[in-house]
């Protein structure tokens, strides 16, 4: 595999991750007799989690706006997988929306046998929340940089780090390669629980992408480095890995997901209309609780970025199951 | 410790009438949710979470905490009454509460379930409450060697509950070891035994097997032993288990169980205090300590109140401790604890290690809730007993019809559709053989439930030490729960009390 | 021959089928990896063979079964509401539950007036209106 030639693609993906996160303000113009009946909202995690809240708002400010019903039900699976399956069996009307995360088509198609979809099986008419990742670790560790990090590992002989999921996972053995070091990621159960090793001192960092913030803000932790293009606010005199020479990055979005073959006239109605929701008040509002803001990457941004990522991820398997 | 102003103001929140109010609904909401076969508390906390957006952050959060804790009551009452358990971690609390129940004495198996429950969450809240920052810093020394030292002490000492033969009790934790990973592997995340289907992904869902095995078995032979009477016995037409006269709990006879219960909240709140164990493996780790440290092992599960006191106290004594790393790090210990995160996050607070410094009026308030929950729970639990005693009163052919109604119903949203009712129904059928043939049912939901834990423990050990074993040596905590499982075989395996391993 | 001794030549079998078969065609093998996939399952599948052999060797407990027809009654509601289950999503959800409380019903012979019209309507229908209604979960 030409490393260089894979490893360009990250840069433009994380160029649209935080470059024009509010491009889209197209006002909703929808077909007549659109919705013939009630849209239902699908979330691919379960009832109470940071989806289902994303989607249960973006629900009820649809509703305000448009005067459409909107109700709200969960197919949690397979980290996201069984609702985009069952996507595949729905009639192409446009009532049925998905609401789940980028990794679960640019990732799961390649890292897993029968999965019976692809990022292509699917149209996006947007997206609504950016996850970004970073490795940190105790504030009292004997490194605080990436470089530093990695010179530690190079004297140990290696160096763990908690994971809670197989992307992460991925970016933790490309950064090893990168730099030729034993970099082992340990999976854990959930961000939590990778947090939790971390935090008792029982692997040397973790990779996460919110449940540390306010770790650093208590001092008990610290960013070695931010795995998209730009700093983050929490923490900025971090580098990025980009800024470090490593082109690996891990990003994700909250996601919108139609059948394939949605009326294009409908597809343009829906993603007006989740525009104007992801830039209304009350979701910025969930937003800030969330500690970032509303990201929409519109319809032809979502499908650029899955796209890309895809394409990466489809090389790193392809390489490994050789 | 905050200022204590702080400290009576968030107490006094706690006191006005909506809120009151709202804790009384919670708590009669999860005590009427949980005794309901099929239903689960976590299905009542994600449905009351979205109606909670409109309330303030202490009234939503104490009304999201009282469904919790008055779930924890409520499981019991199918659990004795019928031995249909609707979740696993009542389980325990049915081998020695159905027994109870069948000897007429169901009024009183449910007060000494209720009182033994209300002790061991008021226990817990207390040590949440004044202790939770040293206990946390304690449970953050639990890393992934340490908690499969720990996972091995449990399998020794769930070694009590394999039933008449060992041999069996054994096949039955390989049957739990295979079942338990179907799904996506813990090292390489490779999917494993999925026949190529992508329900599978997860593994095979924990709320179909338990309540298949459990009680929608028992629910089948009911039903078919009213369409087919036993001969010789006279088909009852109702459960009859509030018919052999005193149906009162002395003190002096929950005082002569206090050292099984306290040593089962004890149990519960440590285990409640470290991320990702759980009720079900507190309740039946308390069962069987106490059953194979008792003098007559023989008397449990043919109606002992130590057996209603060693799982009650021990389940409902993790509702508070799951709290302690919720609040003092920001790390959910259990499904439960992860969506009152997300409830927290939704009305703006941060859970994580400054909570207590940026809210200590809210998370005083909240204590508050729930020691008020507490109160309410024994109300409500007092009132609801004649309520279920009246429900089990009707003919039991409606009373089990309508039990398997609601476990269909149930599981279809709790195992995701259709493919987990037909797992649910495959589990009733396995559970009816294995009773059958003498193989435990209680062996195999425990190891069901313990293996996914074990085996990433187990991982992620290998991992951290490089497969290096005298790494051990570092791990003094780990050491000792090595030697503390080999005492568990030595003193309470099953040798001990028994003429011959195989009968 | 007791059934015990069945079992455990059952067991034995089931355990050398898991590893020669089961676990290498539905869980991926690696070389000289750990921590590895097949380790549970394979630990498993010894564990029957190892136990299989001791009960096949000196089992010798009999057991009392249920009446062959009440046996064949509890597969007849089993097999019943597995037909229930699977005509859920094509029929709807209160039509089945109907019938299915109207099958239990005649099953279980139950005659008086009051008591039937609780459980083939009362049940079904309020079944429905807790899940749809009160707690806003759709059923099909």
């Amino acid at each position: 595999m030409n490393i260089h030639h894979q490893y360009i693609r990250p840069i433009a993906i994380a160029g649209v991750l935080f470059a024009t996160p509010m491009a889209v303000f197209a006002e909703a113009e929808c077909p007549a007799g659109y919705p013939s009946g009630p849209i239902d909202f699908v979330v691919a995690y379960g009832a109470g989690g940071g989806t289902d809240a994303i989607a249960r708002m973006l629900a009820t400010q649809l509703e305000e706006n448009m005067g459409w019903t909107i109700p709200v039900s969960n197919k949690p699976g397979a980290g996201g997988g069984v609702m985009m399956a069952s996507l595949l069996g729905e009639a192409a009307d446009g009532l049925t929306v998905g609401v789940g995360s980028t990794n679960t088509v640019t990732l799961d198609p390649y890292a897993n046998e029968g999965i019976d979809f692809t990022w292509e099986s699917f149209d996006y008419p947007g997206t609504a929340m950016a996850v970004t990742f970073g490795l940190v670790a105790l504030a009292d560790a004997p490194y605080s940089t990436l470089e530093e990090f990695i010179d530690f590992a190079r004297e140990n002989g290696r160096a763990t780090v908690s994971t809670s999921a197989i992307a992460i996972e991925i970016a933790v053995q490309r950064i090893a390669e990168h730099y030729d070091v034993n970099l082992i990621p340990v999976p854990g159960n959930g961000a939590a629980d990778a947090l939790q090793s971390a935090l008792g001192g029982h692997v040397d960092a973790t990779i996460q992408g919110s449940q540390h913030i306010q770790q650093i803000e208590a001092g008990n932790m610290k960013q070695l480095s931010t795995l998209v293009s730009e700093r983050v606010s929490y923490a900025p005199d971090t580098m990025t890995t980009i800024e470090s020479g490593v082109n690996v990055t891990a990003g994700a979005y909250v996601l919108f997901v139609l059948p394939k073959g949605v009326d294009p006239a409908i597809q343009t109605c829906l993603e007006g209309a989740i525009a104007e929701a992801t830039a209304s008040d009350a979701y910025t509002e969930l937003m800030a609780n969330f500690n970032t803001t509303p990201a929409n990457l519109g319809s032809a941004g979502a499908v650029e970025f899955i796209q890309n990522q895809a394409a990466e991820y489809q090389a790193i398997f392809a390489a490994r199951n050789n | 410790m905050p200022d204590i102003s702080i400290v009576f103001s968030g107490l006094a929140d706690a006191f006005t009438l909506g809120n009151l109010l709202y804790i009384l609904l919670g708590v009669t909401l999860g005590q009427i949710v949980g005794a309901i076969p099929g239903l689960s508390i976590l299905m009542a906390l994600a449905i009351a979470i979205p109606l909670t957006y409109s309330l303030d952050t202490l009234t939503a959060i104490s009304f999201l905490i009282s469904i919790n804790k008055g779930g924890t009551i409520g499981g019991a009452v199918p659990a004795i009454l019928l031995n249909t358990p609707g979740t696993p971690e009542s389980a325990a609390t049915a081998l020695d509460g159905y027994p109870m129940a069948k000897k007429g004495q169901g009024g009183k198996a449910m007060k000494y379930s209720l009182y033994y429950s209300v002790f061991g969450d008021v226990s817990s809240d207390i040590v949440l409450i004044t202790v939770s920052l040293p206990l946390a810093a304690l449970a953050l020394k639990m890393g992934p060697i340490e908690i499969m030292t720990l996972m091995i002490l449990a399998f020794t000492v769930i070694a009590g509950l394999v039933g008449s033969s060992l041999v069996k009790g054994l096949m039955s934790v390989a049957f739990g070891f295979l079942l338990a990973s179907v799904g996506l592997d813990p090292a390489m995340g490779s999917a494993r035994f999925t026949f190529g289907f992508i329900e599978l992904v997860d593994g095979v869902p924990l709320t179909a097997i338990a309540v298949g095995m459990l009680a929608v078995s028992e629910i089948f032979v009911k039903i078919s032993e009213f369409v087919v009477p036993t001969e010789g016995e006279d088909a009852t037409d109702s459960a009859q288990v509030f018919d052999k006269g005193d149906q009162n709990v002395t003190f002096a006879e929950l005082w002569a169980n206090r050292v099984v219960a306290f040593r089962a909240m004890v149990i519960g709140t440590v285990i409640g205090a470290i991320p990702g164990l759980g009720s079900t493996t507190a309740g039946f780790l308390s069962y069987s300590i106490s059953k194979q440290s008792a003098k007559d092992p023989e008397a449990f599960g043919t109606g002992d109140p130590r057996g209603i006191a060693a799982s009650e106290a021990a389940n409902s004594a993790v509702v508070g401790a799951n709290l302690i790393p919720l609040l003092t790090l920001g790390i959910p210990g259990n499904i439960a604890a992860a969506l009152l995160v997300s409830a927290f996050i939704i009305h703006g607070v941060q859970p994580g290690p400054l909570l207590f410094e940026r809210q200590g009026q809210l998370i005083y308030g909240l204590f508050g809730a729930m020691l008020i929950a507490n109160v309410f729970n024994l109300i409500v639990g007092q009132f609801g007993m004649r309520f279920w005693a009246m429900i089990v009163s009707a003919p039991a052919k409606v009373v089990y019809g309508g039990a398997l109604l609601l476990c269909i119903t149930g599981m279809y949203f709790a195992a995701g559709g259709v493919f987990g009712l037909v797992i649910m129904l495959a589990a009733a059928v396995i559970g009816y053989i294995m009773r059958l043939t003498g193989f435990s049912v209680i062996a195999f939901i425990v190891a069901f439930v313990l293996t996914p834990q074990l085996e990433r423990s187990i991982n992620q050990a290998i991992l951290i030490t490089d497969g290096d074993f005298s790494e051990l040596a570092h791990h003094p905590i780990a050491i000792g729960l090595l030697v503390a499982s080999v005492f568990a075989i030595y003193f309470l395996g099953p040798w001990k009390k028994r003429e011959s391993l195989i009968k | 021959m007791t059934l015990d001794r069945i079992i455990g030549g059952i067991a034995v079998a089931f355990g050398g089928f898991l590893l020669l078969y089961g676990i290498p065609a539905n869980v991926r093998m690696v070389q000289n990896a750990m921590p590895y996939p097949a380790m549970f399952p394979q630990v498993a599948a010894w564990m029957f063979v190892g136990l299989g052999l001791i009960q096949l060797l000196v089992g010798k407990a009999t057991f009392t079964f249920p009446s062959g027809k009440q046996f064949a009654a509890f597969l007849g509601v089993i097999f019943l509401v597995l037909i229930m289950v699977l005509l859920l999503e094509r029929l709807g959800y209160v039509p089945v539950a109907i019938g299915l409380m109207v099958a239990i019903t005649l099953l279980s012979k139950e005659r008086r007036p009051l008591w039937v019209l609780v459980m083939v309507l009362g049940l079904p229908v309020g079944v429905w209106l807790l899940f749809e209604q009160i707690l806003q979960r759709p059923l099909p």
